[in-house]
This record gives structure tokens, sequence and C-alpha cells, in this order.
């Protein structure tokens, strides 16, 4: 796979059913940084869906990363939890590969502009964060937004850039353990994914650093406070080249909305920005979304066909240690399976028991 | 250190007692840099002045244009911890070019003028409850404690004159005039969760890293506490500023309120300084002045009480009332 060791890379994590959004971020990227190696983690199975050597990213398979019990990291993780839980163990793999820097994307993402600054930075820091807002918000529901942040997080998990060293090596072994059955949103334990774990990064690093260019992880969120310009090839945030555009809840399927977290804010309502959303799908749509998005995902399912509810997912992580009695939770021939413990308790685990 | 820096704090009149070994301490190492202390409930309830470089502030001075209805809607806690922001307000108002807040059960154990200079080389300045130390350590109950009380400790916050600093306490100032509450479920834990945001918001903010200042029961397990010539050492480093945070001089042998399994024997080394300090408040008429009551108590506290609860039936009508609909 390292046929030739770059000093940088770029990586993303997918499932198949986001396989074009990864395939837009990967060639957005590229086409900025060719000379940079951009991989994609499937959080899935191929189940000979489409051909990794046809991709425009390096393809990483979940049997690569050293996760303990990967059967159960899998299955106690919904698709969105897993892909999220995946992301300190895939920056540690590239970084034990030799790697000097590991520039973290999520797979909604556009790059727009050279990172080289990023790149740069990253030669004097650890790790580099992007806040959700760089300014108190004005208007409104800016108190609103204000404790969502405080409940998911200051700092963005959709862009982050690590570099190898002990620091970041030691961040990346606690986040580890975190993201390892910690990866969901739970507000009443303080939680939010990967991400809430990320406000503990300025205290245990001392070379972290915090990226303060507006044009770095544009989002929902802070589209209000970061004027978009749209200029041919050019597009500024604030006044600063707008290099990583994210696309954070936005759904092709209803190309008018921005994101499904704020059903209040319309494309049409963003200004020059409508023009990025309206690049971006098209986009996706060369990237063949439409196909893609209807590939099945391999842990969603029993062995037998019947789909994993969420709640069964949750029952699973919360025996801990215990969970290992039922050896792989995803078959269900063995009387002693999660399965069939589930179905025996009269929780029957979707429409019918077996085939 | 510049001759524009000062230091302050916050008590109502029944926490004289630490303010008062709070300023003893500081102005041992610091005869000439002014303490101002805000004393909510004064001069109703006069504490009497001492020192002769504490100042003393009332609410009134520090012109919040909702005062009456935080009095109303918060009790002694929230009060004591909104007025934080509009505190440090006050003093750059009065001209300081740099100003400290610390909180009222803090002790000085040694020069604090590498604090000090730290401080007014930067925007703001904050203290991390704990450092890369605490990552290794797995200590899971602290960790979940802090996602709910945030990650760096309200006790200590040093800001210096410029927009950045002004931006930023206007806006805790505004957030807290409403949103000093602890309440998990909504992401906030009094003025600190707010604090969370400051690395975002503020970007000339220092982190300070030294070991010895603003040591409390959360930080001690991760530090290497051991007795110098001249006082404690941390990790070898002088023991500057010690947080008595819960210490309650009344149940001495306890280090705080919570942790309540946690006794003062367990701390080694740091077990003489909670009995010096207690010795101290009780010299400062800790007795005394300790049943000193909150006048905005009374029946109001009641209603506190009720509008607590998480009905939205009763919530609601009383919130209305309280916030003065806004």
């Amino acid at each position: 796979v390292f046929a030739e060791l770059a000093e940088v890379v770029a990586a993303t994590i997918a499932s198949k059913r986001q396989l074009a959004l990864a395939r837009v971020t990967a060639e957005s990227f590229l086409q900025h940084h060719p000379e940079v190696p951009f991989y994609t983690l499937l959080a899935d199975e191929e189940q000979g869906c489409f051909n990794p050597a046809r991709e425009p990213f390096r393809t990483l398979k979940l049997d690569q990363l050293r996760i303990d019990e990967p059967l159960g990291f899998r299955f106690q993780y919904t698709e969105m939890e897993l892909s999220y839980a995946c992301t300190p163990f895939l920056i540690e793999y590239l970084l034990e590969a030799g790697h000097q820097g590991v520039v973290f994307l999520k797979q909604e993402t556009l790059v727009q502009d050279s990172l080289a600054p990023v790149f740069d930075k990253l030669r004097r820091h650890s790790v580099l964060l992007t806040p959700h807002y760089l300014e108190p918000l004005g208007g409104a529901g800016a108190l609103e937004w204000e404790l969502k942040t405080l409940r998911a997080g200051v700092f963005n998990g959709g862009f982050l850039a690590f570099s190898n060293r002990e620091e970041s090596r030691r961040l990346l072994a606690w986040w580890k353990r975190k993201t390892r059955r910690g990866c969901f949103r739970a507000v009443d334990q303080g939680v939010h994914f990967e991400q809430r774990w990320l406000d503990f990064f300025p205290s245990f690093a001392p070379d972290a650093h915090i990226l303060r260019d507006p044009g770095m992880n544009v989002g929902h969120w802070n589209l209000a406070e970061r004027r978009i310009r749209v200029r041919d090839d050019r597009v500024t945030a604030a006044g600063a080249p707008c290099r990583v555009f994210r696309f954070s809840g936005y759904e092709p399927e209803r190309p008018r909305m921005v994101t499904k977290y704020n059903p209040h804010l319309t494309v049409a309502s963003t200004g020059e920005a409508a023009e990025v959303f309206h690049r971006y799908q098209a986009m996706l749509e060369a990237a063949q979304y439409r196909e893609a998005h209807q590939w099945p995902y391999a842990y969603g399912a029993y062995d037998n066909g019947v789909p994993i509810k969420e709640r069964d997912r949750r029952i699973y992580h919360d025996l801990g240690a215990a969970a290992a009695r039922f050896g792989d939770p995803f078959t269900t021939a063995r009387p002693d399976s999660f399965f069939r413990s589930r179905a025996a308790r009269g929780a029957r685990p979707a429409e019918a028991v077996g085939r | 250190v510049t001759q524009s820096i000062c230091a302050c704090t916050a008590i109502a009149s029944n926490y004289f007692a630490f303010a008062r070994v709070l300023a003893d301490s500081f102005h041992r190492f610091h005869p000439s840099v002014p303490l101002y202390i805000l004393v909510a409930d004064s001069p109703a309830h006069g504490a009497a002045p001492t020192g002769e470089h504490d100042r003393f502030v009332t609410l009134e001075e520090l012109q919040m244009p909702r005062m009456e209805r935080m009095l109303i809607r918060y009790d002694r806690k929230q009060v004591l911890t909104a007025v934080k922001p509009a505190l440090l307000r006050h003093v750059l108002d009065c001209g300081y070019e740099t100003a400290i807040y610390l909180d009222a059960d803090m002790l000085v154990t040694a020069n604090l003028d590498p604090v000090l200079n730290a401080v007014a080389g930067h925007a703001m300045t904050l203290t991390p409850h704990v450092g890369p130390a605490f990552a290794a350590a797995e200590r899971l109950d602290l960790e979940r404690a802090l996602l709910f009380a945030g990650m760096y400790n309200a006790g200590f916050v040093g800001v210096t004159e410029c927009d950045e600093a002004r931006r930023f306490l206007d806006w805790w100032d505004r957030r807290l005039q409403t949103h000093c509450v602890d309440d998990i479920r909504a992401g906030l834990h009094f003025d600190q969760r707010w604090l969370d945001m400051a690395p975002a918001l503020v970007g000339d903010l220092l982190l300070m890293r030294d070991p010895g200042v603003n040591v409390a029961y959360w930080n001690l397990p991760d530090l290497n506490v051991s007795s110098g010539p001249d006082g404690l050492l941390v990790n070898g480093t002088p023991l500057r500023l010690f947080h008595f945070s819960g210490f309650d001089p009344s149940q001495s042998q306890r280090v705080t309120r919570y942790v309540p399994s946690l006794r003062v024997e367990e701390l080694g080394p740091v077990a003489g300084l909670f009995h010096q300090y207690a010795a101290l408040l009780q010299a400062a008429g800790w007795n005394e002045t300790r049943t000193r009551p909150w006048p905005w108590d009374g029946w109001l506290r009641l209603l506190r009480f009720v509008a607590r609860r998480r009905t939205p039936f009763i919530r609601n009508p009383i919130d209305w009332l309280l916030s003065g609909h806004d």
C-alpha cells in the first residue's frame, strides 16, 4: 500500500452508501494536491459493489486497523457512529506507517483551495483544531447555537490534522480509548460522538494549535459568520480563501436545504454560498451518488438478514465485557447467540426471526 | 511586574473569612498590588474592611442592567459566579492594564510574579483543570465530571486590556446574566462551562500550565508534591496558588464537599497546608461570620426551588415571572 512514503497524507472514512461523498472529497483534494496520497477507510465491506482499483482514493479496510474485538466494535455502533469512532484508529494507523502528518477530512467535504498553510502549521504543532466559531455569535438564535456547541463540542471533528510526534500519539491513544466504547450522542453523559472528546485536547497538548483561518472548515454552523464570495473558481469566506467547505447534514435528495440539522436554513438564503451547494450537488451526481447510496451496509443486519435495531446495538454495548460470551454478535445460528438471547427475552429483533 | 495590575475576588459576607485569608496571603507577597473584593451583600451586611490594600466593591458599582432580576432569579452561589466578567470589566475600567480574578477559597503560597507577567502578556489566561498527565491516568470519575463542569477552572481568570478580552468579557457577562445555571442536559455549569468556548473566541489565549498554579483536589493526584526549604514544591516548582475548592472549615477533615470520601490525611505533604488554612480561617472569624444571611433568600428561595423542578407546567410560568418576560 505504501509504495512511496509520502511525508503528509490525507484521509477520510466512509461506508459504501457514502462512497460518492468520499470520491468528491478525494477528487477535490487531489486537484489541489495531486502529489499527496488520499486514503479512504471503508467502515463497511466491499461486497463486490465497487472496484477499489478504480477509485480516486486508496482504500483501507477496517481489518487493517488494530481494534480489539473488532466484531463487537462494529456491532455496538450504528453506521454513522462506527465511521466516527474509527477516526483516531485511522489517523494512528497512518502515522504508524511512517507518515509525518495526517490531514483528516470528514467525508462530506469540498477542498476548494490549497492546504499548504495547513501542512506548514503541521510541521510545528502536534494537532490542528478548528473551532465551530471564531467570535461570539450575533442574532436571535445565537444563544441556542452556543448551547448546542457546548453540548456537541467546541471544536469541529470534520477537519483535523495530526503530526507524528509523541504528544500527538499520546492524544490519539487516549482518544482511541474514548471512541472504542464512547462514540454516542449522550447529552446526559456529556458525550457527543467522537467530537466532544476534542474539548480535552488543548488541556492535554501544549503543542496543539487552533486554526483561526476563516476559510477553514466552513459549514452550516458558521455560514452566517463568514460571508461567502464566489468568483469563478475562487471561493472566499470572510475575505480569506475558502479552503475547506463542509456539507455536514446536507442531503442531496433535498438540495434546497443546507443541512438536516437546521430546518430553517435554505440554500437560497445563504447568498453566494448557494453556488457552492449547486456545484457540490453536481459533483455528487457525477460521482454516482444515486447508485452508491443504494448499496447495503455490511453491518446493518444479522447473518440471517434481519436488520439490527439501534436499541439492540446499545444493549450489546452496555453489556461491556459480558458481551464476549456471545462470540460473533452478527451470527444467529447458535442457540447462545446474541440474536437468540434477545429473541428469547421477547424483544424480537425486527420483523420475523429466522428465514 | 507593571504597576498597572490588580487582583479581584467576589464573596458574600458569609465568606468574609475566606476573602480575608486570601487577601492577607496575597499581600504578603504583593503588598503593593491592590486586591478588589466584591462583597455582593454589602454594605447592608457590612463586612469590615481591614487590609490596607483592600478595595471593596459593591454590586451597584458593577452597573449591571439586569442585576435586580439576577438577584431574584439566582441564589447566592449563582450571583457570585455570574458577576465575574462584570467585576473584571469594572477593574479594567478603573484603569488597570491587567487583572486576575481569584476565587476567594484560594491561598497564595509563593510569589506570583511569573504568573502576573504571563497574564500581562496575553489577552486572556485560563488554567486547565488537568494536563497531559491526566490523559494517561484514566481517572474516569473526574473525566466525566469535567465533561459536565468544563475544561478550565473558573477560579482563576486573567485578562489584559484589549479588544479581544473586552469582547469576551462582554459576551460572557451577557450569557451569565440569564444562563448561570447548573444544568448538565443544557450543557451548562454556572459560569464555568462557558469558558470552554474561550479557545474558540479568544485568539490570544494563554492556557497556563505552571503546575504550581491553581492546584486543587482535581489535579493533585497527577502532581508530585514535596516539601522544599521555602514551602511546598509541585513537580519541583514552587506551589504558588492553592485552590481549596469545596473545603468547609466546619468539616476540616474533609478535602472537598465534591468528593465526600476524600480525607485531608490522605493528601500527604498537602495535609499540613489544609490544617494551616483551617486555622487561618478560624482566626479570620469564620465562626462569627459564616452564618450571615443572604438578603435575597427567604420566600424567593422557595420560588427558585420550585422553578428548578423539571415540570414545564410549573417551571414555565415561574420562569416567565422571574425572568422579567425577556
